[in-house]
């Protein structure tokens, strides 16, 4: 964490820095190599090498740190160590046994759980730091919060739909425009007051959590199966966005711009999937919300 | 100062986003998403950092959880990734073998 001048002040810093930036390049290069079918397959692959390069530069930072105060951050760090290999025997398991028609539910859950994370991590930003966060961390961990629960259930449930999960088909939303607009000034109201006060952030970062919680439902259940994937995609983004958002508050150029990345091409890829579909993107969400849904209906 | 700088990276990002992706075919859709659901997995990058910080047993739950999930979105999203575009390309020699 850390300010800029103080991360840029040791020799180990300014690495790191230089590190981060040349995956982010990394992260570009496997994206654009993904537009064209010839070079997808190495486009995934490079990108998978410079998330390898990233992480690999975060734990030595964290090692040589952890070495010279004696470990003091033990048993975080065994935890976290534990914690990453779960992630990735579950992560594994589940991408080298599902079925080919299961892939876009898997990849939904893969962004439910990153969504969750990244609130995780603002959660942690907001909740165990020492005295009271800065202005500018309540407002960009907030965000964190807000986006990534909203993307965490609602993904849950686009993934839940695809699988074609009688009880998630079956949900239904009454007087669905007032309930979006309910739970849409709740969240924000919640989210407004973790900002201006930060004494009680922790009755307000857990009120923004649950009521985004309860949007990501709210914004996703009503919303056809057919168009899942545009969904998927939007949450998608929204998510790449949450981790920016997390970035922001413990000021880390890597989750900043990868996510940001992440964040506008996930949108751009929407455009692009509900033009295939000869639906404008408006008209796709506006099943999730009151207004359009003549529109909606008659695409139908 | 910081701040500042942060949010200029983040918006120079944002423009590159919108670029990268530039006119995909719809078959490229899917994997693309996928693709890109992996990169947020960055995420993992974070709670490696906010490890060095953590000393209550709240943050030791949030980091232990942030990184079985971070882990589950960066590794499986690469590795499905890789399984489809495998498929993709197996789809188009069976198509020329006549399958």
């Amino acid at each position: 964490m850390g300010t800029l001048a103080e991360t840029l002040s040791t020799p180990l810093g300014v690495i790191e820095w230089f590190v981060y930036l040349v995956s982010a390049v990394i992260f570009v290069i496997g994206l654009h190599l993904m537009n064209s079918p010839k070079t997808a397959r190495k486009g995934n692959l490079i990108s998978a090498a410079g998330m390898v390069l990233a992480c690999a530069m975060a734990f030595i930072v964290l090692f040589v740190n952890e070495i010279s105060n004696g470990f003091r951050h033990g048993v975080a760090v065994v935890l976290l160590i534990v914690g990453i290999a779960i992630g990735a025997v579950a992560g594994v398991v589940s991408a080298k046994k599902v079925k080919m028609t299961d892939m876009p539910q898997l990849v939904s859950i893969f962004n439910t759980v990153g969504g969750g994370a990244a609130a995780l991590v603002a959660l942690n930003d907001i909740l165990t730091s020492e005295g009271l966060p800065t202005i500018v961390v309540l407002i960009t961990a907030g965000l964190g919060i807000l986006i990534g629960s909203v993307t965490f259930s609602g993904s849950l449930v686009a993934a839940g739909k695809l699988q074609g999960l009688k009880f998630m088909r079956k949900l239904t939303i009454p007087a669905k425009g007032v309930v979006n607009v309910v739970v849409i000034v709740l969240t924000v109201a919640s989210f407004v007051m973790l900002c201006v006060m930060p004494e009680q952030r922790l009755l307000f970062s857990i009120l923004t959590t649950v009521f985004a919680l309860v949007y990501g439902l709210v914004f996703v259940i009503p919303i056809g199966g057919a168009d899942m994937p545009v969904v998927i995609s939007v949450l998608n983004a929204c998510t790449g966005t949450a981790v920016a958002m997390s970035g922001l508050a413990i000021n880390n150029i890597a989750l900043i711009v990868a996510g940001a990345l992440v964040g506008s091409a996930g949108v751009t890829l929407s455009i692009d999937m509900s033009k295939a579909m000869n639906r404008p993107l408006l008209s796709v969400l506006a099943g999730g919300f009151g207004g359009g849904s003549a529109a909606a209906g008659s695409a139908d | 100062m910081d701040i500042v700088v942060a949010i200029t990276l983040f918006v120079l990002a944002l423009l590159i986003g919108v670029e990268v992706i530039g006119k995909v075919p719809a078959t490229l859709h899917t994997p693309l998403m996928s693709g890109a659901n992996s990169i947020h997995g960055i995420v993992i990058v974070g709670v490696v950092i906010v490890a060095a910080h953590a000393t209550s047993p709240l943050a030791w739950v949030f980091i232990f959880l942030a990184a079985v999930l971070g882990t589950m979105n960066v590794v499986g999203g690469y590795v499905v990734t890789d399984r489809m575009l495998e498929m993709f390309k197996s789809d188009k020699s069976k198509k020329g073998e006549g399958k």
